[in-house]
């Protein structure tokens, strides 16, 4: 090892305190950068391959039925790779109570799961976990892994499952997981998967329940017309005695249209047991019946070739196409949406923070490097004076920072991937289903932590080399503090005369040390500022859960009605439990060019579910027009007074209405109105929800009413959707802690250092520890309450900003920071500033003053 | 005549690494108050550490410190903190004041540390510098500056003041100024204020009343002066 090698790892282990500073600030920056990254991106990049390996589909699409020829007609379009149709029904699993919930450990009562009836399965290819492939060919169901795994069911079980009273066994042949299935919920009530009860699975539809089709066939108009005209006939037979159908004569059958396609002779037969023999009753009454014909495929889904066209292509299949009632793209679907909603909030918010760990620390580092070749200066000197190479000089001393950042970077890249990487992604991906996914590394991190390596090691070069562009002789002299009379002249004038000494010094030494000072006041407001906004997204996560739980939701029960209710059973269920309702439908509002789907919810909860203005506090709404969300409006560029030009998805009625009044909501952006408002439109009402403050707590089910939610359920389920954000949440108040102690215990040491030989000159004078320690914390404190001071409102905007425009447009919250979190944010960096200066003072005990002084000679 | 400083059987001894190095072994020395003492020797014979100790700024490895009779060597870091602020004034050869604080407040500091300060203005009036006072260390030149320093330790009235290589960073001139200064602190006070100068110019030595030669850490001799010469009849 070279001389001047041994020279840096002295020089390493004689400043430790400093350089295990640099090391921790440049590690803690890079530990936090790339380990929030590492699982955001892993997120992003596991969805992105999924998606792409199991072609997730392009658009989605809805109509009254997708017939082979519509499916021609998309398939024709230009930019339409493929269309595939689905048809897709919930069916109940007969005796569910077998299986247990895992979540309460008692035995499921109503476990549903979403059948879809698919006929090749080439978009939105099944992930197949455990079992066969599918096949159109193949009997049997493909289900959900996620719910298979949480109720114990296994490749080869039987379930009997029911759709509308028809019940149907089917083997299960694979475990799978579906693109667009990542994120599914049981119905909109739900805030965060569970699989427990519900699920979905995929069927060939050859395996759709024929019974329900051929009650579905005799259930028309037409079949009923011609069941009642077959019974006129057998009347009319039979009172001429005639009772073999196969000699009816041709003058009464002449008479029936469509003769020839009828098989009149079976029909008449089997009209008194039609119901026990449907099909061959069908074929009867039509010859040519297929049953593949009937299935009502009210789902379709395509796959295009040139994704950067995708836009024009909907909008051509919704333009051309009949009877397509909605045609959407990935960004509105729910799974997706709701996946990459969650990738994307978190990463704005970790984003900003890791983002200032690594502004804050490299601040730090760099003027603590800096400090310390200006400190190195007289040995600088000494080997230029011996006639080392400036380049050699520079090289040694640039290699301090250089080795330091590199080994604490490539730790931090390491265990940040590995400790919250994965700790995270593990946490994040319980609620969501994709098969294969993993922490990913994007170039940027390594760009970040070769950026901090450069800058360090560019900021050391510097500072060497000016050092050394003096001639030797005077760069062997120890550069004296300077303090310049332009400056500091005010300070000898005036009120500054009554200040003491200490003052007066301290004073003169925060503005003779402006880099420094600079410096510690950033540091130390940025770890505050880090700290309050942590804490203030707690504050404000909260407050949101109590708007939406203690405010808006001002009911005990929601009560979420089946969609094939019968008015028997809504005037029951309102008669028992009140007549506050709700309906929320889907409908589209035109906005310049653009056609945007959203929701109207009609509100006839008499106060149960309330609507909330600017201040959150509840109104009444008026009856005379639509109300839209703040955040909506701000998004569309709408304002009270515009007339909208709307819909509801699947009615060709337009409506042109005014918008009354804004309300806010916090993770609902919707149009709003009341039932009375509604009446005016001659639009049926149908609700879905009822609300009720009756004690539902023993009643277990309730006809037409598909799911019996408590207030406090979905609150709990808010709550533990939110657990995910808390715990990411803690780990950024640790990191900030750390960070912030360590930055201060820094600048501490960096303050402490620069006044060393002017304490030992105190001390030799006769100043005791005390006064000395007096004048060293004063300074520091100064700065501590000063960066706390401007921290508090920044950490405020920073929530604020979080909130309001980074975690998507659906919702609408603000910072809510409690004064008691600013009160213990600012009291507790000052706690940190005190206790770590005490610890610091206590090195003027060991000043020792001989040496100081005659360093400094 | 009264003693002032007594060192009695004093060791230092430094340890560097697993060596051991003694600055001063087993010394004895005896210094009268009102005197100017010049402490000569090469460098590294131990004169600054005799200093530093007579000065409470270090303590003896073995042996007995008395100053004015009282024995400061058992002293602990507050009570040798007293003893610096309230009998000695500290004169070094690159001055050490404060960048931060003006002339005058470089002087004024002793105020918070001293029962019975001089006042400021009559130190500055005794270096000269009274017109100075406002300005900061770093408009001052280097004489300047160590009038400042002396300034700083005359305003403490203090029984000993101990100056290390006072002249040393200073032209002829500047420091004939300053040796003045020092034999008028010594004559002030009806002659009863001590002053030690730590030196290796020999030349100092014969405006002195008494030499101390050390040398390899021992006393080499003490020899005092009768005919002290006048400060500018020396020639430097």
């Amino acid at each position: 090892m070279g001389t001047l090698n041994k020279k840096i790892f002295r020089d390493i282990w004689k400043n430790k305190s400093q350089f295990i500073t640099i090391f921790l600030m440049v590690f803690l920056a890079v530990f936090a950068f790339a380990g929030v990254h590492a699982y955001m991106d892993g997120m992003r990049e596991s969805s992105k391959i999924y998606y792409e390996n199991q072609n997730l589909q392009d658009i989605w699409l809805t109509s009254e039925n997708f017939k082979v020829d519509k499916l021609e007609e998309i398939k024709k379009i230009d930019n339409v790779k493929n269309v595939e149709r689905l048809l897709t029904i919930n069916a109940n699993v007969i005796d569910s109570e077998r299986f247990i919930n895992p979540d309460n450990n008692k035995p499921i009562s109503d476990l549903v799961i979403e059948c879809n009836f698919i006929e090749t399965n080439d978009i939105n290819r099944m992930y197949l976990m455990d079992g066969e492939e599918y096949s159109k060919d193949k009997t049997g169901l493909w289900l959900d892994y996620y719910l298979a795994k949480n109720i114990g069911i296994k490749v080869g079980d039987e379930l009997e499952l029911s759709i509308e009273g028809n019940n149907f066994k089917e083997k299960v042949m694979g475990l799978v997981e579906v693109p667009d299935h990542v994120y599914f919920i049981k119905d909109e009530s739900a805030i965060f998967p569970a699989h427990n009860d519900y699920g979905f699975a995929y069927l060939s539809i050859n395996e759709f329940p024929k019974n329900y089709i051929y009650d579905k066939v005799l259930e028309t108009d037409e079949v009923q017309d011609a069941i009642n005209s077959l019974k006129d006939l057998k009347d009319i037979l039979s009172k001429y005695g005639i009772t073999d159908y196969s000699k009816i004569p041709s003058i009464i059958t002449n008479e029936i249209d469509g003769i020839d396609d009828i098989d009149l002779s079976k029909a008449l037969e089997l009209l008194d047991n039609y119901k026990e023999h449907k099909e061959e009753f069908i074929k009867a009454l039509d010859k040519d019946f297929k049953i593949e014909d009937t299935y009502i495929f009210t789902y379709a889904i395509a796959d295009v070739d040139d994704t950067s066209k995708v836009n024009e292509t909907k909008n051509k299949i919704k333009d051309s196409v009949n009877d397509i009632i909605t045609a959407t793209l990935r960004d509105d679907n729910f799974s997706y949406e709701g996946y990459k909603r969650e990738a994307e909030e978190g990463d704005t918010y970790s984003g900003v923070f890791s983002g200032l760990f690594v502004f804050i620390a490299i601040l730090s580092v760099v003027t603590t490097m800096n400090r310390f070749v200006k400190k190195e200066r007289t040995q600088i000197g000494t080997l230029k004076a011996l006639g080392i190479r400036k380049s050699k000089i520079t090289r040694m001393y640039v290699n301090y920072g250089l080795f330091i950042s590199i080994i604490a970077s490539i730790l931090g890249i390491v265990l940040g991937n590995l400790l919250i990487g994965n700790y995270f992604l593990e946490m994040e991906m319980v609620y969501y289903e994709i098969p294969y996914y993993n922490i990913v590394t994007i170039p940027l991190v390594y760009e970040v932590a070769v950026g901090i390596v450069i800058i360090i090691t560019l900021v050391t070069y510097l500072s060497c080399r000016r050092i050394l562009k003096e001639p030797a002789a005077q760069a062997l002299r120890i550069e004296r503090p300077k303090v310049k009379v332009k400056e500091n002249g005010f300070t000898t004038k005036k009120v500054f005369n009554k200040l003491s000494l200490s003052t007066k010094w301290n004073i003169r030494d925060v503005a003779r040390s402006k880099a420094r000072t600079i410096m510690a006041v950033v540091g130390i407001a940025g770890c505050t500022m880090l700290v309050v906004t942590a804490f203030g997204m707690f504050d404000s996560l909260k407050a949101y859960v109590a708007w939406e739980f203690e405010t808006i939701n001002n009911f005990g029960y929601k009560l979420s009605l089946s969609s094939d209710y019968t008015n028997k059973q809504y005037d029951e269920i309102i008669s028992k439990y009140g007549n506050n309702t709700s309906q929320t439908v889907g409908i589209e509002f035109k906005n310049k060019d653009d056609i945007v789907i959203k929701t109207l919810t009609i509100n006839d909860s008499n106060g149960l579910l309330q609507v909330t203005d600017h201040s959150k506090t509840p109104f009444k709404m008026k009856d005379d027009g639509l109300y839209i969300t703040e955040k909506m409006a701000q998004v569309n560029n709408l304002k009270i007074g515009d007339i909208v030009e709307w819909h509801i998805v699947g009615s060709d009625n337009w409506y042109k209405t005014k918008i009354v009044g804004l309300n806010r909501d916090p993770q609902s952006q919707a149009f709003n109105c009341t039932k009375i408002f509604f009446d005016t439109l001659n639009e049926e009402y149908k609700a879905d929800s009822v609300y009720t403050n009756n004690d539902l707590s023993n009643i277990k089910e309730i006809e037409g009413v598909n799911t019996i939610q408590t207030k406090k359920n979905l609150e709990d389920g808010m709550n533990s959707m939110l657990n995910m954000m808390y715990s990411l949440i803690i780990v950024l108040i640790a990191v900030s802690i750390i960070l912030a102690v360590v930055i201060i215990y820094n600048l501490g040491i960096l303050s402490f250092t620069e006044k060393e030989y002017q304490f030992a000159t105190l001390k030799v004078l006769g100043f005791k520890y005390k006064q000395i320690k007096k004048i060293f914390i004063k300074q520091n404190i100064w700065i501590g309450v000063f960066a706390i001071i401007i921290a508090l409102p920044l950490g405020n905007y920073m929530t604020d900003y979080i909130f309001k425009n980074a975690i998507g447009d659906s919702y609408d919250f603000e910072a809510m920071i409690k004064p008691a979190t600013f009160i213990f944010s600012g009291i507790g960096t000052f706690i940190v500033v005190y206790i770590v200066n005490q610890f610091l003072a206590k090195k003027i005990k060991k000043i020792d003053m001989v040496s100081s002084l005659k360093g400094n000679e | 005549m009264e003693k002032i400083v007594e060192l009695k059987n004093v060791s230092k001894v430094y340890k560097i690494g697993d060596n051991e190095f003694k600055a001063l072994d087993n010394i004895d020395l005896s210094l009268n108050k009102g005197e100017m003492i010049v402490i000569l020797g090469p460098s590294g014979a131990g004169k600054s550490t005799l200093l530093n100790l007579i000065g409470g700024m270090d303590t003896p490895t073995n042996g007995e410190v008395i100053i004015d009779g009282e024995n400061i060597s058992k002293y602990n870091e507050n009570k040798l903190s007293d003893y610096r602020a309230e009998n000695v004034g500290f004169i070094f050869q690159f001055y050490n004041i404060l960048p931060s604080l003006t002339v005058k407040e470089n002087v004024d500091i002793v105020k918070d540390i001293v029962k019975n300060p001089i006042s400021t203005d009559e130190a500055l009036q005794g270096v000269g510098l009274l017109e100075h006072s406002k300005k900061f260390p770093n408009q001052l030149s280097g004489g300047e500056q160590q009038r400042v320093s002396i300034a700083r330790a005359i305003a403490k009235n203090p029984k000993l003041l101990l100056c290390d290589e006072p002249t040393g960073a200073l032209d002829s001139k500047t420091g004939v100024e300053v040796l003045k200064l020092l034999r008028k602190q010594c004559d002030a006070n009806n002659g009863s204020n001590t002053v030690v100068i730590v030196t290796h110019n020999s030349l100092i030595a014969e405006i002195s009343d008494t030499v101390v030669h050390v040398k390899n850490g021992k006393i080499e001799s003490v020899i005092k002066n009768e005919s002290p010469k006048k400060i500018d009849d020396i020639k430097w």
